[in-house]
């Protein structure tokens, strides 16, 4: 697994709350709502999606309850918690701190392009 | 694939999870690919949008490898925490009757520290079995040091109430959170009924009489057999951490309770209540989990 692959893997439960924090929504509904949100960069296996959703409702991040769907299977819908909401707020803090920094340092610094030029 | 193919394949793979996840589990996933063959945006025609949606789905087995990291987190490591501890449970012994002449504070509450650091381990790992293994018998050895020591330690039950309630409230928690699968269930309250009845009959006025037949016979199996019974205690733990075929797991639940019962030294009068109490209680877990499938299977 590259590098990024493995970045995007550990975003999956931050993506998930991020969808969840809108509205409640069921485990394809969050599937096509990422896949939108991110004009189709981030997609995602169910077999990926659904374990996810499960350890954040595992964790207290997230609660579900079912409902019928007439004619249908039923729906699990799938709505975030307080504690997902603050978990939201702290691991956005916490990638906007480390892309800032990445970036920062990844940037040529003034000091090399006053010597490169 | 087709989508029905799709769900068996996951059943078989979801084998060993309770009876009440594994329809749940299916439910779901039955309904993901129920919402895909009906979305527009997957195609136009149905050949088209069930195609796409299963190269979306992931293999059944990635699909379940998930559910079981969070189902079943248990594997060996958390098996050999509680295997090597128990084997290692006569030296120990030793090693505190020698220690105790030079260390006076060297005595069963290291052993008990030592079992509340293993449960610790098994909270950090998110493991139920492991927690279960030891929380219940932690709990009974608290009670027991509290009161079967003329009050020797009552001075400091500041410090060992507290440490009681709490693994007491870990155990609820725990059993709560897995009311679901009777298997886990009955695990966890085995120690704690085997060794509470133990406790309590230790307040019962002994009746001296020499044995009855039965017990008379089972004083000797357990007497003659106990190095034989602590080996199958371990075969039967590992049955219950590693195997994923549920048939299997009672079985080793059944034959872990009848050892823990093997355990119970008082009194040795009524010694066939600890072979008949952890039968009973494992059949009675299995005619719940037999139950549950029965009513999974009529529900429409």
């Amino acid at each position: 697994m590259t590098q990024i692959q493995q970045v995007r893997k550990g975003s999956t439960p931050l993506l998930i709350l991020s969808v969840l924090s809108t509205e409640k929504m069921y485990g394809y509904q969050i599937m096509r709502e990422l896949e939108q949100r991110s004009a189709g960069y981030f997609t995602m296996t169910a077999a990926l999606l659904y374990p996810a959703l499960h350890q954040l409702e595992a964790d207290g991040l997230a609660e579900s309850e079912w409902q019928d769907n007439p004619g249908k299977r039923r729906r699990k819908y799938y709505t975030i918690t307080s504690k997902g909401r603050k978990a939201l707020t702290d691991s956005k803090a916490e990638w906007q701190t480390f892309l800032t920094n990445l970036f920062k340092t990844l940037k040529p610094s003034g000091k090399v392009q006053e010597n490169g030029s | 694939m087709t989508p029905d193919e799709y769900l068996e394949s996951l059943r078989k793979k979801l084998k060993g999870f309770s009876h009440l996840d594994q329809t749940f589990l299916i439910e779901e996933i039955g309904s993901h690919i129920e919402s895909g063959e009906d979305d527009p945006r997957l195609g136009k025609d149905p050949a088209q949008r069930r195609q796409k949606l299963m190269s979306e789905l992931g293999s059944p087995g990635q699909m379940a490898k998930g559910f079981r990291r969070i189902y079943q987190p248990d594997g060996p490591i958390d098996f050999l925490l509680v295997a090597i501890p128990l084997l290692l449970n006569s030296s120990f012994n030793l090693l505190l009757v020698n220690m105790m002449p030079r260390y006076p504070w060297f005595d069963v509450r290291v052993e008990v520290l030592f079992r509340l650091l293993l449960i610790g381990i098994g909270i950090w790992r998110g493991s139920k079995l492991l927690t279960l293994a030891w929380a219940p018998r932690t709990a009974v050895q608290i009670v027991a040091m509290l009161v079967l020591t003329q009050g020797y330690f009552l001075h400091q039950s500041i410090i060992w109430l507290p440490a009681l309630l709490g693994v007491v409230y870990l155990i609820g928690r725990i059993i709560w959170q897995n009311r679901r699968d009777a298997l886990i269930v009955i695990y966890g309250l085995l120690p704690l009924i085997i060794g509470g009845l133990g406790l309590a009959l230790y307040f019962v006025p002994e009746v001296q009489s020499w044995p009855g037949r039965i017990d008379f016979s089972l004083l000797q199996v357990f007497s003659r057999f106990s190095g034989f019974l602590d080996g199958l205690n371990i075969v039967a733990l590992a049955v219950i951490f590693l195997v994923k075929n549920r048939n299997f797991r009672w079985a080793a639940v059944a034959i872990y309770g009848l050892i823990l019962g093997s355990w119970i030294t008082a009194p040795r009068e009524v010694l066939y209540i600890w072979v008949v109490l952890p039968l009973v209680t494992v059949l009675l877990g299995l005619w719940m989990d037999q139950s549950l499938r029965r009513q999974i299977r009529l529900a429409p």
